[in-house]
């Protein structure tokens, strides 16, 4: 059995002239970046954008990348830049479509999910709930403090040790794990009207 | 194993970090200890729900452009691959090295140094110490006057600043060569060369939590805002709240792969006090079914509020929190209670409670206490009854008025989810009320006088 090149290992013969290396590593990340900086950013089209930047700075810098960390830390240490950026001028220029529903989610806040589920008093039915659910659950994701929200992202949509996003953050991995365990905490008291069809799932 | 270190291995032992050894002793911690047992079972419940996040699909050709770009730079290095030419025609060379030969090699080497924003910042600074050592000295020489004026005020010189924050009309103004003070400048002589300075500090900067008083705030309130503790209000923790350390940058400049855009000095972005805030009364009171009582809201609506509907408007109230606009998130919210959409009676606690929120964050307790009492009467099965207990009682312990305090705090002992917060500051209270106790009471005193 062949076993599959590191990503390390691509981005060096991509520096030697190697697109099909660039083309696999794309088709690797591209679907854990793009949701990364989706439940960040909460709109697809910067999202999309933002997916472009990552890469493409890739293809421009890729010989700066030297090796000493994994790829998977430098290649989340740009997307997260490129959000927080992204984030900070929204702060300074507050965009009206910011107050639309969110494009990720097609919903509004919290209440009209509740009250579909959970007000009618009549036992709601199992698919809509299920359905619900995943609209609450990206909710509740998304409104994670940013700092809680990076370190449960890169966890869930790329499996990253901890080590590694400590990394990417800057910080002590203690830390790390301390913002892990307060998210998953949030999202329980988030969704804690859930719980018991979470447990019969189980 | 204490529960301390347990806590800190809990999330590890979760996503299976921990070694066999190290996962068995948290084990058999957490079968022997309640309070950690029932910790983890909430990270697990939260881990579950983590576990169904939908993965969204980028779409197809987002990274068309990404991998032309690739292919036309691979080519351009390709060592055998003889590149097709109209890509080379459209895409960048990306060495310059390659063809400028050593000297071209030599200037890049150089600009990267140049380009280096931390670099750019002390070469700015370096700039800005070294003309104004120049500068300052030959001020001296030159304009003894002037220069006293700067460093050296005499008292009661009319020419000194304002108190008043409004900017004041220039002065023309310049040196008595004689006295070394300041006098009005006559017609037809020539302009100071330097511009006075104020001779006093300038005021410091006001800060966010009190910044102008709300419009409907009376002279007394205002007089309490004044009063109150003026540390921005953002990170004041409350139950379930996360208030995170400032911690140093670890990461070696040099040593590792820089993502591009990024210092290698930069420490981790502020973390702003106001993104370990929790995003406050999500959800709507369902429970409660109350219609809210026709009381005018404290302020009318500003003209500029969007027609939209109250959804939009209580949104927009939120994401104004989270960008710590209180009072646009106050006019918002208060637009919200005002005027309900026929189908968002239910975001009416929801937007109560965010007001007092902004009202508290944005220091006027005062408002705040009025907001939290409305909602505690007019919505008591309201899920966050709880929390606006705790913080409307904060709120009154910050005026001054602990026996309010203690009416919330002992009510807020009632409700389980923040029955041991409100202990803890009940505890707190006591020991305030026992010093406030302590004092001398002029009134009392004058009595036994």
């Amino acid at each position: 059995m062949i076993k599959d090149p590191s990503d390390e290992e691509l981005l060096r013969r991509f520096n030697d002239g190697d697109a099909d290396a660039f083309a696999e590593l794309v088709r690797r990340y591209e679907r854990p970046l793009y949701n990364f900086i989706l439940r960040s950013v909460r709109r697809r089209e910067r999202a999309d954008e933002l997916l472009q930047d990552v890469f493409m700075k890739v293809v421009q810098r890729s010989q700066d990348f030297k090796g000493n960390s994994k790829l998977s830390t430098w290649l989340y240490t740009i997307a997260r830049n490129l959000c927080i950026d992204h984030s900070r001028k929204m702060v300074f220029r507050r965009h009206k479509s910011l107050d639309a529903p969110r494009s990720g989610s097609g919903s509004e806040e919290g209440p009209s999910l509740l009250e579909r589920t959970a007000a009618e008093g009549a036992e709601p039915d199992r698919a809509m709930v299920a359905e619900d659910l995943r609209k609450r659950i990206s909710e509740a994701v998304e409104e994670l403090p940013e700092e809680q929200r990076d370190v449960f992202l890169m966890r869930h949509v790329q499996g990253m040790r901890f080590r590694d996003i400590a990394e990417v953050i800057g910080v002590p991995e203690n830390t790390v794990k301390s913002r892990m365990r307060y998210a998953l905490e949030r999202l329980q008291r988030a969704l804690a009207d859930y719980a018991e069809y979470v447990d019969e799932l189980k | 194993m204490d529960c301390e270190a347990c806590t800190d291995r809990m999330v590890e032992l979760l996503y299976g970090e921990l070694t066999d050894e190290d996962a068995e002793e948290t084990q058999a911690h957490l079968d022997s200890c309640e309070s950690c047992g029932e910790a983890y079972a909430r990270i697990q419940t939260g881990q579950r729900f983590a576990s169904m996040l939908d993965l969204v699909e980028p779409p197809v050709s987002v990274l068309d452009s990404v991998m032309a770009a690739a292919r036309d730079r691979a080519a351009g290095r390709a060592p055998v691959a003889e590149p097709a030419p109209d890509e080379i025609a459209t895409a960048p060379r990306p060495d310059a090295e390659d063809e400028g030969g050593p000297w071209a090699a030599f200037l890049k080497w150089i600009g990267g140094f140049a380009m280096r924003p931390q670099l750019a910042m002390a070469m700015t600074l370096l700039l800005m110490v070294g003309l104004g050592m120049w500068y300052l000295p030959t001020l001296r020489e030159n304009d003894p006057a002037d220069s006293h004026a700067i460093v050296d005020p005499a008292p009661g010189d009319e020419v000194g600043p304002s108190a008043s924050l409004v900017p004041a009309e220039p002065l023309d103004l310049e040196a008595d060569p004689r006295t070394g003070r300041i006098r009005p400048r006559e017609e037809g002589e020539p302009a100071p060369r330097v511009a006075v300075r104020p001779t006093t500090p300038p005021p410091p900067p006001v800060e966010p939590a009190v910044v102008a008083p709300e419009p409907e705030a009376t002279p007394e309130e205002q007089q309490q805002l004044a009063m109150a503790d003026p540390a921005p209000r953002p990170a004041r923790p409350t139950s379930g709240q996360v208030v995170e350390e400032a911690l140093p940058d670890p990461r070696i400049d040099g040593e590792l792969d820089v993502a591009p855009g990024e210092s290698a000095l930069r420490t981790e972005r502020p973390t702003t006090q106001a993104r370990t805030m929790p995003v406050p009364a999500m959800a709507a009171d369902v429970q409660s079914g109350q219609m809210p009582s026709p009381s005018p809201a404290p302020v009318a609506p500003s003209p500029a509020q969007p027609s939209g509907d109250a959804t939009a408007r209580f949104n927009q109230g939120l994401q104004a929190m989270r960008e710590h606009d209180y009072r646009a998130a106050s006019e918002d919210f208060e637009s919200v209670i005002e005027r309900p959409g026929p189908d968002t009676q239910r975001l009416i606690p929801a937007a109560l409670h965010n007001l007092a929120r902004s009202q508290r964050s944005s220091g006027n307790c005062a408002a705040a206490v009025r907001t939290y009492e409305r909602l505690l009467q007019q919505h008591p099965t309201y899920s966050g009854v709880g929390e606006a207990l705790i913080e409307g009682g904060g709120c009154y312990q910050r005026l001054g008025r602990l026996s309010d305090a203690r009416r919330l705090y002992e009510r807020a002992r009632s409700v389980p989810s923040v029955a041991s917060q409100a202990n803890r500051l009940l505890a707190v209270l006591a020991q305030q009320e026992r010093g406030a106790a302590r004092e001398p009471d002029p009134a009392s005193a004058a009595a036994a006088e």
